[in-house]
């Protein structure tokens, strides 16, 4: 009696809407909440159980229809027409139904049995925005719930209404039409007429859903109809007929006058289910706006958080970096006092220790790198960004868009690259993608505060920070030389939106620290592990009577190199760094460790450390280190998913070429200009 | 006796990093037969399937 039953439930709606909360409230999934628009180009599955049901919750990608023309929009209409969900979730943002209930207008035309959740009701009702719940449904033909993503409410009843759905057990579900007015209906008959004379098309198909996309141009189904029916010539004729007549008879193309027809069906809804309605008053995140995304002080404002970001990092941070390193320091003299003297001691103490604690003491700045990301995407303060930077990588010929991923690169360049997807153009994707290594992923950061921390004093934070924007500098510098050189043309517009400001959630921006502080420990215990044994083992071997570091095979690679680094100001140390540290940037770090180990009974090694780097280096030597750090070749990691996302591997060596060169040109300028200039 | 065990670590090491490298180029299995992927619009994927 009591056997479990399975459905299927997708999750439908615009971005911005609050659908990755409902996804997180139904399924309980520690899913981070982004603000701008098209963070949830991805698909997320997740389980929620009611009742005897287990239910399988899909996310789609965040649309504002499902005309096709977007990839996002091709994502959620695929899914719905081929992975047929048993129930469809459309998540609206009360506080804009007229925009939001578009999407609902096609969901209606698809016939697909769904359940509205009227989303963010807190917000609406604050803004007094009252609405009758129930006309709404009757008028829609779908049971409507009010809900609250980021506090739960209302979930229970979704997914109660879900289930009636389903079981074909609620009264308000109906399959309604829109109607588009007495010539569109004509054609619309005809069409579909023609269409049924297929029957491979009909099984598949609703023919009035397939007449009102062929009215509308969708070039998958019509792509679809010639590839499937039989009788093409018939429906094509009966197409090209029908849009004449539409555009004679009506004056406009049949797409615009079909979407106007959905507009006024949802007008018609909402002048029925306002009960109360508040006037365009400027909210709060309007005002906010007035300043932040202002045309003059935008940018200062963009750079002023940024520099707050960064101080805080290196500041902040010194204070549990300096307890994680005393406790190593105890660790390592402790075993050094322990352990008989050997190889194992050697290898434990020199290798081990060093190269794993000398990364891991920058765990609690990582952390608060991520804190300040986190709150700026769950803010919203994140798309004002890429809107402020919009105007000014427009004016370069970048894709506005572009500088989405460029941000996500400050966390980690790989999930940036990922992020290229919602770049609809393929050229503008190609060249986001190679420009991303560009900006400082968080793996670059122990570099730069170990070196910046150990030569630059009090203004550590200052040059981290500028060492970042060169970065974005050059990734816009770079990207303009490609836009002229190689993938020539101007970008696509596109409408950025702006979702309101909105309090962070404490969990959340916990939740994204540890993600990331767990992300780091893990590599920690994984590859800068690995990497720190064979760079013991290659400094340590071949063991000979005198042993000299020069000699080893560490001694070996390091000269072998160091002609090419020695204009830059650092030595074959700093080159064996820059090889190991291809496989992942912290090992640069670990790297060092090794290789200056510092004495066995040392407390603390940071310090010790510290002086050693600076018999080794020169300020403007570290500064120079730290630009060939950010601009040589991508991690392991990065080129990996970049061979991935380009398809071919000759862009991914085009992108080892171009950024070892640019890096040795960078760092060669500004060592060699510095000296010239009397710096040292 | 422990330069053997020594060697075994670093053999162990260089495996670890192999490993690493080699599944930098790989796709997750997972991904290969995704609907989304296959779109190129699946984004930053967070499916973790058993």
């Amino acid at each position: 009696m009591n056997e479990k039953k399975r459905i299927k439930i997708a999750l439908a709606g615009n971005p911005n809407s609050g659908k990755s909360c409902i996804f997180n409230a139904l399924t309980g999934s520690n899913q981070r909440v982004g603000n701008w628009a098209g963070v949830t180009v991805e698909k997320k599955e997740g389980y929620a159980k009611f009742g005897n049901y287990e239910i399988e919750v899909v996310d789609l990608p965040g649309t504002y229809s499902l005309t096709a023309f977007s990839m996002e929009e091709l994502v959620a209409r695929d899914f719905i027409i081929k992975e047929d969900p048993d129930v469809v979730i459309n998540v609206i943002d009360s506080t804009n139904l007229e925009r939001n209930l578009y999407l609902t207008t096609q969901l209606i035309e698809l016939g697909v049995k769904a359940v509205v959740a009227l989303n963010m009701s807190d917000e609406a009702k604050h803004k007094g925005i009252i609405i009758d719940i129930r006309k709404l449904g009757e008028l829609l033909g779908m049971p409507v719930v009010e809900t609250v993503g980021t506090r739960g409410i209302g979930i229970q009843d979704l997914l109660r209404e879900a289930v009636a759905v389903h079981e074909s057990k609620e009264p308000l579900s109906r399959h309604i039409h829109i109607n588009y007015g007495g010539e569109v209906e004509e054609e619309i008959k005809k069409i579909q007429a023609a269409l049924k004379k297929d029957r491979d098309l009909t099984e598949a198909f609703s023919t009035r859903w397939l007449a009102v996309k062929l009215l509308e141009h969708d070039k998958q189904v019509r792509d679809d109809i010639i590839a499937k029916a039989g009788a093409t010539d018939v429906i094509l004729k009966q197409i090209e007929t029908s849009h004449a007549h539409i555009e004679k008879i009506l004056g406009d193309e049949s797409e615009i006058i079909l979407a106007d027809a959905r507009y006024g069906f949802i007008k018609g809804v909402l002048h029925e289910v306002y009960i109360h309605r508040a006037f365009d008053r400027i909210t709060i995140s309007d005002r906010i706006d007035t300043i932040l995304t202002n045309r003059l002080l935008g940018i200062p404002i963009l750079l002023g958080l940024l520099w707050v970001m960064f101080q805080t990092t290196f500041t902040l941070g010194k204070y549990p970096m300096g307890m994680i390193g005393g406790l190593i320091g105890h660790i390592s003299a402790f075993l050094s006092n322990t352990m008989p003297d050997g190889l194992i001691k050697d290898l434990v103490v020199n290798g081990i220790v060093s190269g794993v604690g000398g990364v891991i003491v920058f765990l609690p700045n990582i952390m608060i790198l991520f804190f300040f990301i986190s709150i700026f995407e769950d803010t919203g303060y994140m798309a004002r960004a890429a809107f402020i930077m919009d105007r000014v990588m427009h004016t370069l010929g970048l894709h506005g868009k572009s500088f989405i991923p460029m941000i996500m690169g400050f966390g980690c360049n790989t999930s940036a690259i990922m992020g290229t997807r919602m770049l609809e153009n393929k050229t503008d994707r190609l060249l986001t993608i190679l420009i991303n290594p560009l900006i400082s992923c968080s793996a670059r950061l122990p570099v730069y505060i170990l070196l910046a921390g150990t030569f630059f004093g009090r203004n550590a934070g200052n040059v981290i920070f500028a060492v970042y924007m060169t970065g974005i500098v050059l990734a816009i510098l770079v990207g303009r030389l490609f836009r002229k050189t190689i993938f020539k043309g101007e970008a696509a517009p596109f409408v950025m939106e702006l979702p309101p400001y909105r309090l962070p959630l404490l969990k959340s921006v916990a939740i994204h620290m540890w993600e990331k502080g767990s992300v780091f420990l893990r590599k920690v215990g994984g590859i800068i592990l690995a990497a720190s044994i064979v760079v013991w083992f290659l400094m340590s071997f071949p063991r000979t009577a005198e042993y000299k570091m020069e000699q080893s095979y560490a001694g070996q690679i390091g000269k072998f190199v160091a002609p090419v680094l020695e204009p830059l100001g650092f030595g074959w140390k700093g080159g064996i760094a820059l090889i190991t540290g291809i496989a992942a940037k912290e090992i640069v770090v670990s790297t060092f460790g090794v290789l200056y180990n510092v004495g066995e009974n040392e407390v603390d090694r940071m310090e010790k450390l510290q002086n050693a780097l600076r018999k080794d280096m020169t300020p403007l030597a570290a500064l120079s280190f730290m630009l060939f750090t950010l601009i040589y070749i991508p991690c392991m990691g990065t080129l990996g998913v970049m061979y991935r996302e380009l398809g071919s591997a000759k862009w991914a060596l085009f992108a080892v070429g171009y950024s070892l060169t640019l890096a040795w040109l960078v760092s060669f300028v500004v060592y060699r200009g510095g000296m010239l200039l009397g710096v040292r | 006796m422990e330069i053997f065990i020594v060697a075994l670590i670093c053999l162990a090491a260089v495996f670890v990093l192999g490993r690493h490298l080699k599944n930098s180029f790989n796709e997750n299995e997972a991904c290969k037969n995704c609907s989304l992927r296959k779109s190129g619009a699946c984004g930053k994927c967070t499916i973790k399937k058993s």
